[in-house]
């Protein structure tokens, strides 16, 4: 037996390379089938909110909600949102959270709860501003904004974990489904304004003071980034489409109500 | 081509050696598969989808390394080994390895 | 924006630095191989070249862990949930082989060949639950030492054995 040194020409052991190929073929053909069943679960969750009445909603999920703490602030809030109501079509009763804290924000959570946070209050100068940022959440709890987005962010869940199984490939996805969430998230921003805006025409028979919040906002808002993956759209894009649906329906501007000093705390 | 795991090809005198030749392939199934067969956990029993999965790779594999010996002038490959590990979660990766050598 | 502009970055990253990487190391590896080439070497347990006298033998290993870069990661994992051969795992497995066995070799310089080799691969990320990570690969032999029957003398015996 002699020993032959030789080295094979060529490497069989490597298959056909094509990158960037495979990664857009398939990462395009998977992404358009996690949009296809997101689009139809996503209409299967509005369908099942749509059958699911406000006051079995109510009837889950009272418990949850804790006792406010009295405060001039929160009577105020509480007694306003009661009068806006009577506008609205949210057929169960609205408890208003006021929160001592900083924060400039406001948010619903299910079974009627609103949470409103000192930093805003600080940032509105009448009672009409402070109706139109009420009036937004009030809007969120009539088109039920809270259960849509719990729902998709479950069937999000879901789907790409079944879809992608033990492995960490979900962050692959990540991207897509954050966009896919945040663009579906600013859909229902425009229309809670658009919901907002008609509540105060109906409530004080004019439209003034509505742009306040967003316009003090503005002053803050820094990033130049586009706001594709946010959750609320730019904020100048919402005070145009508030100006656009007062020129439509010709809601009236007229001088705005102060509001009252809170002395006491 | 001789394909043996003995040291030998029986009744063959080897004249050339080239040295280890080696074939390997990573292979996965899609993600249908890899959830029945998560289903088929519960139960026990044969996971047919990563049966027929390993079965070709294991070919394809022999088939690269043929090729190799066949390109360094080989007509038989001695003393076959076999190895599987699982470096991507699931798909597997077969790796087979042997000595290249020429008979008469 | 934030988290797509990072996972970007690391997809380019990964593809431009993986792939210089990648085509480095097969130049040096192929640069490698042809100098050790004439090294006789075999996974049989018996003598390749016959031997007038062994001086030594000795375990010798060779051993490398290498890891994918973010691109070929991420095609690997999206080629696991369609299904097909993953090639872009190929490459990594051929060189870490590849470099193993030539650290073998490289380890014993001077012997006459290397016979009864063995090559094992394991998976060493598995243990941190991340499916897709690095490979250690592992090539070991046994390395024979001393003084190779050269031809003229084995004629002679099988002569000398005929009359």
């Amino acid at each position: 037996m002699a020993y032959q040194p030789r080295l094979p020409k060529t490497n069989p052991n490597i298959g056909r390379q094509r990158p960037l190929q495979d990664l857009l073929l398939i990462g395009s053909a998977l992404l358009a089938l996690l949009f296809l069943l997101y689009w139809l679960l996503g209409l299967a969750i509005d369908k099942a909110i749509n059958q699911l009445s406000p006051e079995l909603e109510q009837q889950w999920f009272a418990n949850f909600a804790s006792k406010p703490e009295p405060s001039p602030q929160q009577a105020y809030l509480q007694q306003l949102t009661q009068d806006l109501q009577k506008c609205s079509t949210v057929p169960y009763p609205v408890n208003v959270h006021f929160i001592d804290k900083a924060i400039a924000n406001a948010g619903v959570m299910p079974g009627g709860t609103m949470l409103l946070y000192q930093g805003l209050l600080e940032k509105l100068d009448s009672e009409n501003a402070l109706a139109f940022v009420l009036a937004h959440e009030l809007a969120h709890l009539q088109h039920r904004d809270h259960l849509r987005g719990f729902g998709r962010a479950l069937v999000l869940a879901v789907l790409t974990s079944t879809l992608t199984g033990s492995s960490n490939a979900g962050q692959v996805f990540l991207p897509a489904t954050e966009l896919g969430m945040a663009q579906h998230s600013q859909q229902r921003e425009f229309a809670a304004d658009a919901t907002a805006l008609s509540l105060l025409q109906c409530y004080y028979g004019h439209t003034g003071g509505a742009e306040v919040f967003f316009q003090s906002m503005l002053q803050q808002e820094s990033s130049k980034l586009p706001s594709w993956f946010d959750s609320h759209p730019k904020l100048q894009l919402r005070l145009d489409a508030l100006q656009q649906q007062r020129q439509q329906h010709g809601y009236p501007l007229a001088a705005v109500t102060p509001l009252p000093l809170f002395t006491a705390q | 081509m001789f394909i043996t795991n003995t040291e030998t090809v029986p009744g063959k005198n080897i004249i050339d050696c080239f040295g280890v030749v080696s074939g390997s392939t990573v292979r996965a199934k899609h993600v249908g598969r890899d959830i029945m067969a998560g289903i088929k956990n519960v139960f026990g029993g044969e996971l047919r989808g990563y049966t027929e999965l390993l079965n070709e790779s294991r070919d394809e594999a022999i088939n690269r390394m043929k090729a190799q010996a066949t390109e360094m002038g080989a007509n038989a490959i001695v003393n076959v080994r076999f190895s599987t590990s699982s470096v991507a979660a699931g798909a597997a990766e077969i790796y087979v390895y042997g000595t290249a050598v020429r008979v008469e | 924006m934030i988290p797509f502009i990072g996972f970007l970055t690391l997809l380019l990253l990964g593809y431009v630095f993986g792939r210089w990487a990648e085509q480095r190391h097969f130049h040096s590896i192929a640069a490698r191989e042809q100098q050790w080439v004439s090294l006789p070497n075999s996974n049989n347990r018996e003598l390749l070249i016959p031997m007038q006298q062994i001086d030594k033998a000795e375990l010798v290993c060779g051993s490398v862990v290498i890891s994918i870069d973010y691109f070929k990661r991420l095609l690997a994992m999206l080629r696991s949930i369609v299904g097909g051969p993953v090639a872009s795992y190929e490459t990594l497995l051929d060189r870490a082989r590849r470099e193993a066995l030539l650290r073998m070799k490289e380890q014993c310089t001077g012997a006459v060949q290397i016979i009864n080799i063995r090559v094992e691969t394991s998976s060493i990320h598995n243990a941190a639950g991340n499916g897709i990570g690095s490979v250690e690969l592992l090539a070991y032999g046994t390395a024979i030492y001393g003084k190779a029957v050269d031809e003229v003398q084995q004629l002679s015996a099988l002569t000398s054995a005929a009359n």
